[in-house]
């Protein structure tokens, strides 16, 4: 219980704020900041623990892990970053079109929302992902395909209820057109609720991602992609078992990071604060 | 002008909410509709302005069938909202509200629509610097004064509001109830006030029409409503206007 | 005034998280007998809402008490630890809200929400069924009512099912915050009448906050006018003819007459 309430809290959001902010930062500068080349091999080195030289150790193939993790992130969070946009991409202009026509489009739009839905996601980007061949970017576009439904429902109910507003009537009363009253008045509403589940969305499309990666679907070597150093690091977990912490606990911070942020922004925009019975 | 409805019955989710309505709105009178909560009195305008859809024959203007499609028919009749807060956009200016009402009249350009809207809240008595200011840092009665200019802005030839006073204090209900007299004298629309207290409406309505359960039991003019009122219900609203009188 | 008062505001003041100089409610006081009924008016955003919450001890977080005191028969809400709080409120204060609708939970029945107020009175179901039977009987409100939902009921019955929870609660001084707003003036009428019986019946002290003053005039015989959080005027109901009065009340006065 307390650990829940922890979540909603500003120090929550604070945490949030810092962690991302970090795993920023190492994106944009990872590269320049990391102490070695991520791809420069160093067999006689290899599968070495923790030194001054390599500070978490080499991989098996003399790898430097910090380098290699560093420069991953912009990989890993930029694809992230990527699979969400293209969802948006997708699913607000159906969820839009279908909540603002309304009739035989809205059944048309989200009965064919409901198809895709039906479909179990991970099973789905799979068959899309053998479909275009391993690489990171057909794990994009597979998740990417499959993850959009869920969305477009939830714009369309936020659109719906958006649209249901007095003061948007008001406006249609006096004759504003469709696309005005989208940009000036439904937009407005629904964006904020949106940001927020996207940034609580971001943790689980990392996850898929790194998910993807560690099958070996997504990311390809020698890639420095989280999900990937896992994968790569798996057969060698009873010699060096720092070589799967170290990208596993990375994922998993900047699974936090994402969801305190989301929460925390969840509970700044909601403004009902309880009665204090 | 007048505006006629025929015949009008309505069904929402199975319940029929409407049965055989049929008034007349005058456009030089203030006509009061009057009836219980749940009634079907804000419905009744709804379906006027065309936020339902009702049978096509049921409203005519002149005489001629007047097919309302909701967003096309603002320039004919307004409605205005029952609570002053909701029916303004949170996210635009008083200014910006009252503009984004005249953006679809011909002839008319950005900076001459800002200089027509500030006027009109100035008439509505807004001063300058609440022009800029958004629904929630102001008033339920100076909201109710912004939606005022903006149905007026759309020029309608009538003006249904749906009980524009339930929300406000007795001070502010009083000075909008002046500003409404204004406002006829130097626009000339059409009124019909929807209530259900008589208190307010009798000393401005020339007209009062009586809806109960879907049904109008009544409609005459004011004082006939007031004086010999036929029905109980009709007796029981007439003597809550003539105790405080 | 021979009696001890049942109820005494002292000093009430509200302000703003982080704003002192201006406070919303700015040194209230006033105090109740056991059966008096005061009104308390003023035009909408004086205050008179957060003068109710406060009494109450629910003020939400920007707002915070910076001073006052609430005795009820001898003890201060505000410093009494949770617990005891918490049996004040409904035996000790009862109050009814603007929105009847929220103040009843929607997925219970009204005899469900009823029932649970006969482990506040501590006595056997039986006797609380009846009572309720005899609460609904006074409050006018036909048995089936019991079995329904709180969306199935208009707003004045609402209203009423919080009048007979009040009615078995038995409180000592009742709060009613415009309890008739956005009801039609013949079902204001109902919920005024029956609320009246109510207060006879339980003979409890009544703070009758509106806007309205036609409707306060008739409930309460003492009237207090609030302007911008302050007290401006106090004076009874005869009284308010007379043209020495505050600037806020000839106001609201005028404004009685025209609308």
């Amino acid at each position: 219980m307390k650990l829940l309430s922890l979540r909603a809290t500003p120090l929550g959001l604070n945490t949030g704020i810092i962690l991302i902010g970090c795993l920023l930062l190492i994106a944009f500068f990872g590269e320049n900041l990391a102490p070695h080349d991520p791809n420069k091999m160093d067999l006689v080195r290899r599968l070495e623990g923790m030194s001054w030289t390599y500070p978490l150790g080499t991989d098996h193939l003399g790898r430097d892990v910090l380098s290699r993790l560093m420069s991953g992130t912009l990989l890993s969070l930029g694809s992230a970053v990527m699979t969400a946009v293209t969802i948006l991409f997708i699913a607000l202009p159906i969820g839009l079109i279908s909540a603002m026509l309304g009739g035989w489009v809205n059944h048309l739009l989200m009965r064919i929302t409901d198809i895709f839905l039906a479909f179990p996601m991970i099973i789905f980007s799979l068959v899309i992902i053998g479909f275009l061949g391993a690489s990171l970017n057909s794990a994009i576009i597979g998740v990417a395909l499959a993850w959009w439904p869920s969305l477009a429902r939830l714009v369309h109910t936020l659109t719906t209820d958006a649209l249901s507003k007095d003061f948007v009537l008001a406006s249609r009363q006096c004759g504003i057109g469709p696309v005005k009253l989208v940009i000036r008045h439904i937009l407005p509403q629904i964006l904020p609720p949106l940001f927020v589940v996207m940034s609580l969305e971001m943790a689980s499309i990392l996850l898929v991602l790194s998910s993807l990666s560690f099958l070996g679907i997504g990311a390809q070597p020698p890639e420095a992609e989280w999900g990937a150093m896992l994968n790569e690091a798996r057969p060698f977990f009873t010699e060096r078992p720092g070589l799967l912490l170290a990208p596993g606990l990375l994922i998993s911070l900047a699974v936090m990071g994402f969801n305190l942020l989301g929460e925390g922004i969840r509970h700044k925009l909601d403004n009902r604060s309880p009665f204090r019975w | 002008m007048s505006f006629q409805v025929n015949n009008l019955s309505l069904s929402l989710g199975g319940d029929k909410i409407l049965h055989d309505i049929s008034f007349t709105l005058e456009r030089g009178q203030v006509t009061g509709l009057l009836g219980r909560s749940g009634c079907g009195k804000s419905t009744l305008a709804k379906a006027m302005v065309g936020i339902h859809r009702v049978d096509q024959s049921c409203l005519k203007i002149d005489g001629m069938i007047f097919q309302p499609k909701f967003g096309q028919t603002g320039h004919k009749i307004q409605y205005m909202w029952q609570d002053p807060h909701m029916a303004l956009s949170p996210f635009l200016s008083a200014v910006r509200c009252v503009e984004e009402a005249m953006e679809t009249q011909e002839g008319t350009t950005k900076t001459l629509r800002h200089e027509k809207a500030q006027d009109l809240l100035h008439q509505v008595g807004l001063t300058p610097s609440l022009m800029q200011k958004r629904p929630h840092a102001l008033s339920g009665g100076q909201c109710q004064r912004i939606a005022l200019a903006r149905a007026i802005a759309a020029q309608p030839e009538f003006l249904i509001l749906d009980e524009p006073f339930s929300a406000l204090d007795l001070v502010t209900q009083k000075n909008i109830i002046s500003l409404l007299g204004n406002l006829r004298q130097l626009y000339d629309f059409g009124l019909m006030i929807i209530s259900h207290d008589l208190r307010t409406l009798w000393r401005l309505a020339d007209k009062l029409i009586l809806i109960d359960q879907g049904h109008i039991i009544e409609d005459r003019p004011t004082s006939d409503f007031l004086h010999t009122p036929r029905h109980d219900l009709t007796k029981t609203f007439a003597s809550f206007a003539l105790a405080d009188a | 005034m021979v009696d001890s008062p049942l109820f005494k505001l002292d000093h009430l003041t509200i302000c703003q998280q982080g704003n002192d100089h201006k406070p919303i409610i700015d040194d209230v006081s006033f105090s109740l007998t056991q059966g008096q009924r005061l009104g308390l008016i003023g035009r909408s955003g004086c205050g008179k809402s957060v003068t109710s919450h406060a009494i109450m001890d629910i003020l939400r977080p920007p707002l915070i008490r910076k001073q006052g005191q609430a005795v009820l028969q001898g003890q201060d809400i505000f410093t009494l630890p949770d617990m005891e709080k918490r049996r004040i409120r409904g035996q000790g204060i009862f109050c009814i809200f603007q929105s009847p609708g929220s103040a009843l939970h929607p997925a219970l029945t009204i005899q469900q929400q009823m029932m649970e107020l006969s482990t506040v009175i501590e006595q056997s179901p039986t006797t609380v069924t009846n009572a309720i039977e005899y609460a609904f009987d006074r409050m006018q409100l036909p048995l089936r009512c019991l079995t329904q939902y709180p969306h199935h009921l208009s707003g004045g019955m609402k209203q009423r099912v919080l009048m007979a929870m009040a009615l078995l609660l038995k409180p000592r001084f009742l709060i009613a915050d415009e309890p008739t707003t956005g009801l039609d003036v013949l079902t204001e009428r109902d919920v005024i009448d029956t609320m009246e019986i109510m207060l006879e019946e339980t003979q409890a002290a009544c703070l009758f906050i509106s806007h309205d003053i036609r409707i306060v005039k008739r409930v309460c015989p003492d009237l207090l006018v609030m302007q911008d959080g302050k007290i401006v005027d106090r004076c009874t109901r005869d009284e308010l003819t007379y043209r020495d009065r505050a600037e806020t009340t000839r106001e609201i006065i005028d404004a009685m007459k025209v609308a």
